[in-house]
């Protein structure tokens, strides 16, 4: 049951990328499959927040550091001569191993010490990604980065970029449903009752920051291979709190959330551009609410939704039910 | 060279005192009520633009008047925080609860925009760039008023926290809610007040730092981090850790600054931060981790 249901999501995702991949180029003018493309790779970044803090319920503002370290090696590399299909393992890997880094001494801080703690490692790298110029440019950044030959190509980028997302969705969802993904919860919601149950809490939190920073390179080379340059005040440590808005006003734990929050705070304020800055006085409003009124997010209010209509059309039950136990 | 260091260390001791009245907000909520308030740094940004975007530069209201409708609106401000963000989500996990203070951040600083306009407002304030020289060393005006406020605000909030009926009911609030509920304590009101009370602390922090900085919607974020640093640096949720880390935090700042880097500053400064968090969480005075029922 559970595995069809796995199946089922898993096809859906793919099926919804090909559309879109299909159908987007006809249906949209060219700068808003950029801010589509832009929104793909916020995704990719959310999803491997939601892993960590969704799933595993750690705090981590490191997810910008993550992101810009990515970028960073990803543009070194190639401009130390890297051809881009050994330039991108390689940055998606040394992410990885800097998000080992971070989680292992994170392992004795909890709740807001380890919030704090990954806000101060992010803040470091956004000034070492402007001081250390020798290597990253500077505040100018680094220009030309070939990348795949397709930089500002947003056309051509779409089906790619549709494709990675649909890959790491597909990945957060196969761990969701996996073992791994139920110890993960298990240790969000009571760590001690789950290590008592066997669930190896270390390597599980240094795996979730690994899975996260992994993500977080992978749409830094993204981004390096969409837009051709990259300055540091993308990946300054603000940005975190961006994809920490995403996913929880998405919906936290769940994978429907980050594709809702990436699409609410990349693609929503493209059309509500007349708004301005009235736009994130009303979204900030919104993270607010979210939280106090629905705390599973879009998502769980979609799905309380589409439970319903489903409900309503299969046998409809006498008076109402009530909205699920909202989870974390 | 003694100079030198006389005026880095009065000039560190100025800005860590910002620092220390941020922190002391910041921890009073803390304490109070288990919130780690994001938005705290975003306040003093508030009281700033109220003063030198409304107070001055619109109304051209004289000092001390200034101050006083400032430190009104902020009064206000933090009741409707303590109604409209705290009480919602009072029930809520931490994680939610600090990015609830997190989307208050950012409803604040892109209203300030609204407002105020995007343009950094400046301030001369009522000393200008008036400096006074101290066993020969030259230090701003305005930064021996920073101090100077400081001491005054510490003895007025010992003084009111010990002498004072609504003072000890701040203080039995903050060590356990529930029995001060039990012994008679509105704990709602009380709790209420804590959030008024860190507002107006806050909004000082923005009048006293307005001539020094620019007044942009950024600033609040920056001083926000400094204000966690020195939590963490004096021990997370101690007053006297607060006051002590903000001070050693504006010292560090401004000797580091000149005789190791200031293009590495924040490096410099949020790495003291990160091992201490690493080596000693409970840094100087605080307990072991505290986490939020």
């Amino acid at each position: 049951m559970e595995h069809a249901r796995l199946w089922g999501r898993l096809a859906a995702t793919v099926v919804l990328a090909a559309v879109l991949a299909a159908a987007l180029p006809l249906l949209v003018e060219p700068y808003y499959i950029h801010v589509v493309d832009v929104t793909l790779i916020n995704l990719v970044i959310a999803i491997g927040l939601n892993l960590v803090l969704g799933f595993g319920g750690q705090i981590s503002f490191a997810q910008s550091a993550f992101f810009g370290i990515g970028a960073y090696t990803f543009g070194s590399l190639e401009a130390a001569g890297w051809p881009a299909v050994a330039a991108a393992p390689a940055a998606v890997l040394l992410t990885s191993c800097v998000g080992a880094a971070l989680g292992w001494p994170a392992l004795r801080l909890r709740g807001h010490y380890l919030a704090l703690a990954t806000l101060a490692f992010s803040l470091i790298m956004g000034e070492l990604m402007v001081d250390l110029d020798m290597i990253t440019g500077g505040a100018n950044g680094m220009m030309n980065i070939h990348g795949i030959g397709l930089a500002r190509d947003d056309a051509a980028m779409l089906p790619i970029l549709l494709g990675v997302a649909a890959v790491g969705l597909a990945g957060s969802m196969i761990f969701a449903a996996s073992p791994a993904g139920l110890r993960a919860r298990a240790f969000r919601d009571n760590a001690i009752a789950a290590q008592a149950a066997g669930v190896n809490i270390r390597a599980l939190k240094i795996g979730l920051f690994v899975a996260s920073a992994a993500y977080a390179g992978v749409g830094g080379v993204c981004y390096c291979a969409l837009l051709g340059y990259i300055s540091p005040d993308v990946f300054a440590w603000q940005t975190t709190f961006a994809y920490l808005a995403m996913v929880v006003v998405g919906g936290l734990g769940n994978n429907l959330g980050p594709p809702l929050g990436a699409a609410l705070y990349t693609l929503v304020p493209e059309w509500l551009r007349f708004l301005q800055e009235a736009y994130f006085v009303i979204f900030g409003s919104v993270v607010i609410v979210v939280i106090a009124v629905v705390p599973g997010g879009m998502a769980g209010l979609v799905g309380w939704l589409f439970g319903r209509i489903g409900r309503a059309i299969v046998h409809s039950p006498p008076g109402g039910r009530p909205a699920p136990e909202a989870r974390r | 060279m003694a100079h030198t260091l006389l005026q880095l260390f009065l000039a560190g001791l100025a800005m860590g005192a910002v620092y220390a009245l941020v922190a002391l907000g910041f921890t009073l909520i803390w304490n109070a009520v288990g919130i780690v308030n994001f938005a705290q740094g975003d306040l003093v940004m508030l009281g700033a633009y109220a003063v030198v975007g409304s107070c001055v530069n619109a109304w051209h209201l004289p000092v001390g008047l200034d101050l006083l409708v400032m430190l009104g609106f902020m009064a206000l401000f933090g009741l409707a925080f303590a109604i409209f963000v705290y009480t919602p989500v009072r029930n809520a996990p931490q994680l939610s609860a600090i990015v609830a203070t997190l989307g208050l951040s950012m409803v604040l600083e892109n209203a300030v925009v609204l407002v105020w306009g995007p343009e950094p407002l400046s301030s001369a304030g009522p000393l200008g760039n008036t400096t006074v020289a101290i066993f020969g060393a030259r230090i701003y005006a305005q930064y021996l008023l920073i101090l100077a406020v400081l001491l005054l605000l510490m003895a007025a909030q010992e003084g009111m926290f010990r002498f004072t009926s609504i003072g000890r009911a701040m203080r039995a609030t903050a060590q356990d809610a529930e029995a001060a509920r039990l012994m008679g304590i509105r704990t709602a009101r009380v709790t209420a007040l804590i959030f008024i009370y860190a507002s107006m602390l806050a909004g000082v922090a923005g009048w006293l730092l307005a001539p020094i900085f620019y007044v942009s919607a950024d600033m609040g974020v920056r001083v926000s981090l400094e204000a966690f640093a020195s939590c963490i640096l004096g021990g997370f949720g101690s007053i006297p850790g607060a006051l002590i880390g903000g001070l050693l935090l504006g010292v560090i700042e401004s000797c580091g600054a000149f005789y190791i880097s200031s293009e590495y500053i924040d490096v410099i400064a949020f790495g003291v931060l990160f091992l201490t968090l690493l080596v000693r969480p409970e840094g100087i005075f605080g307990e072991p981790q505290m986490e939020r029922p």
